[in-house]
């Protein structure tokens, strides 16, 4: 009896771990091609709020569109006001053929320059607009730049998921490592862990407000706290709209110098 | 009471006519103030510079158009500001002075559109210096705690552009002529004659692709600066040019190239003038690694074809620009340093600057301008070294 016990669980041992279950990379890809609409906008509302409770506040409306497999965007600030009217765009490509990440081509306007700069679309590493988010949390940061492992499997207020870990490939990047708590039913991010170079805990990200809008996953707030400053961004999106018409002509360097994109 | 009539008056036409439409009001208010540097000579501890401005800027949208209206009311409280976009007014002294900077309705159809009134535009990929970038003129009348994009004067101007996904293409016409402003006044120099047959003429194609940037100029029109005569009158000349520009991107790092050719440019002798070739070419590179850190280095040549010894300028002329700029405390405070210096007798103009952010709207800046000559006691910066100074600036934006 206790051999034949063994043996089905030895069976159903086996038949559990042969289910097809998904790599790590797999599931990286599954949240990078997480589906978002041919095209979108929203108006983000990022609130700094510093180690002694005093906050800025920084207003930008972002467009989205995707034009065959480079996905394009414009953002525009709105406030505060000294910034108003600082348009960036940026296209982003897939990863070369080697896996290795393509940069994006990014151009800035300045109003009070009056005119349009080319600027660097490789360094996403750095604070966007002093922040606590990066270019890079901002968009998709691509594939290319890590490799992934899963370190296991939690609950975040409920919902299962898988504890996805992003190891850069570069030695020297800021943020060396990221612990993601990935939905195992939606592949959406629900809570982050990023740590420095010498893996210390160095920003946290929580995540809420998550539903579908027009039937696309969408995270309403994100709020990302560095740990060594005390200092943290709320981020929040309002008026999201997907697969609404959006002028093409949005996403071209003559529609920033003609302060068009509002 | 005829001027509370006046007041009312203008409101209304201000707001009669954008009723429907989406409106912005925005705008900034600066006061600052700056005394001589020690080394100053007579100047030192003197104010050098004593400003109050209101800078305000309105659009008006209506689907495809938009109406901008910059202008600037300024009290300087050393007086004398300059005539020509920047006129006194209110009373004698030229302490006041009001700027109409740009005025102009902008419409943008499908492929072409079309921006008519007073208007800047920037051309060139250079920064803070000038090579193709001559189609406004400039107010030479600031020279501290200024900077080289805010000099820029509008022009009275149709400007007919056709764009494509990736480029567009401006064509310019230019009926009435605008100087640039010098300390000196413009009074005494006799200007082009409002005619049709005065017109300025410039062209512009730029294209934008993933791999470098790349624009065409082309500019029929006349010097922003008098030239003094045999006869000791001053005058502006008629002047040509074609110009080119690139912009590439390579990692961190953004090189920057730009070129202009004036043929037959006329030239200061020292009395009277003479007509040469002129090139000015920069070569130069933005890198922005990681950390907040941005850093530009330029170096900008100048040469004028022929020999002459009588040229009040030598015929080449070469200078390099740099400038480091660091962000702290989540972009609340920025330092910066940039540094012109003039090769050929090393004399340099530097300005470091804090700029601190007290709140989203307030801005506070210490700007520190160091004029220095060079070893041989010459050069284009080293005359202005009685003008070193520190400034104490604030900014409420709205």
């Amino acid at each position: 009896m206790r051999k034949l016990i063994i043996i089905c669980a030895v069976i159903m041992l086996v038949a559990v771990t042969s289910l097809p279950a998904q790599d790590a990379q797999e599931i990286a890809k599954a949240v990078y091609d997480l589906p978002d609409g041919n095209t979108s906008s929203h108006v983000a509302v990022l609130t700094l709020i510093d180690k002694s409770g005093k906050s800025r506040v920084r207003e930008i409306v972002q467009f989205n569109m995707k034009d065959g497999t480079t996905k394009k965007n414009v953002t525009v600030f709105r406030s505060p006001k000294d910034v108003a009217g600082v348009s960036y765009l940026s296209f982003d490509y897939p990863d070369n053929p080697d896996g290795s990440a393509k940069d994006s081509d990014s151009w800035l306007y300045l109003p009070a320059m009056k005119k349009v700069r080319r600027v660097s679309g490789s360094s996403k590493d750095d604070d966007f607009q002093g922040t606590d988010f990066t270019y890079d949390d901002m968009g998709d940061r691509s594939l290319g730049k890590d490799t992934f492992a899963i370190l296991g499997e939690d609950n975040v207020d409920g919902i299962a998921c898988w504890k996805l870990e992003y190891t850069a490939k570069d030695k020297n990047a800021k943020i060396s490592r990221r612990v993601l708590w990935i939905g195992k039913d939606n592949y959406v991010t629900y809570k982050g862990e990023y740590y420095d170079k010498q893996n210390k805990l160095f920003k946290t990200l929580v995540c809420e407000n998550i539903e579908q809008i027009d039937g696309y996953w969408t995270t309403q707030k994100m709020t990302m706290t560095t740990l060594t400053t005390n200092h943290k961004t709320v981020f929040e999106m309002k008026d999201i709209q997907y697969d609404k018409d959006i002028n093409p002509a949005f996403f071209t360097v003559s529609a920033l110098e003609r302060e068009q994109v509002k | 009471m005829r001027k509370l009539i006046t007041a009312v008056l203008s409101v209304l036409v201000l707001c009669i006519p954008v009723y429907g439409q989406d409106v912005d009001y925005s705008g900034s208010f600066v006061s600052q103030a700056g005394v001589g540097l020690p080394y100053t000579h007579d100047n030192k501890g003197d104010f050098l510079i004593s400003q109050t401005y209101f800078d305000s800027t309105f659009r008006a949208y209506m689907d495809e158009t938009m109406l901008y209206v910059n202008s600037i009311l300024m009290y300087d409280a050393l007086g004398d500001q300059t005539s020509n976009g920047v006129s006194a007014f209110v009373d004698d002294d030229g302490n006041f002075a009001l700027q109409l900077k740009e005025a102009y309705f902008d419409w943008r159809g499908e492929k072409m559109a079309l921006r008519v009134g007073r208007q800047i535009s920037a051309w060139g990929k250079a920064d803070g210096v000038q090579i193709a970038d001559i189609l406004c003129p400039q107010d030479e009348t600031k020279l501290i705690a200024s900077d080289y994009k805010d000099s820029r004067l509008g022009i009275d101007a149709v400007r007919l552009s056709y764009i494509g996904e990736s480029s567009q293409t401006d064509f310019y016409w230019i009926p009435i002529f605008t100087p640039s402003t010098t300390p000196e006044g413009i009074d005494d120099y006799h200007q082009p004659d409002k005619g049709l047959y005065s017109s300025e003429y410039a062209a512009r194609f730029s294209k934008y692709m993933s791999a470098f940037d790349f624009s065409f100029y082309g500019f029929y029109g006349w010097e922003d600066l008098p030239l003094i005569s045999s006869d000791g009158k001053g005058k502006y000349k008629r002047m040509a040019m074609v110009g080119a520009d690139a912009a590439i991107p390579v990692g961190d790092f953004v090189l920057r190239t730009e070129a202009a050719f004036f043929p037959q440019r006329y030239m200061q002798k020292e009395t009277g003038t003479t007509r040469r070739n002129q090139v000015k070419a920069l070569a130069g590179f933005d890198w922005t690694p990681s950390g907040g850190w941005t850093i530009t280095a330029q170096y900008v040549a100048d040469i004028v074809t022929g020999g002459d010894s009588s040229l009040v300028r030598h015929t080449y002329e070469h200078m390099a620009t740099l400038n480091i700029e660091k962000t702290f405390m989540n972009e609340t405070l920025t330092l910066s340093a940039e540094c012109y210096a003039d090769l050929r007798y090393f004399s340099t103009s530097t300005e470091l600057m804090a700029e601190y952010k007290l709140t989203d709207a307030i801005t506070m800046y210490l700007i520190a301008d160091f004029f220095l000559e060079g070893p041989e006691k010459e050069g284009m910066y080293g005359e202005y070294r009685d003008l070193s100074c520190i400034t104490l600036k604030g900014k409420y934006s709205f």
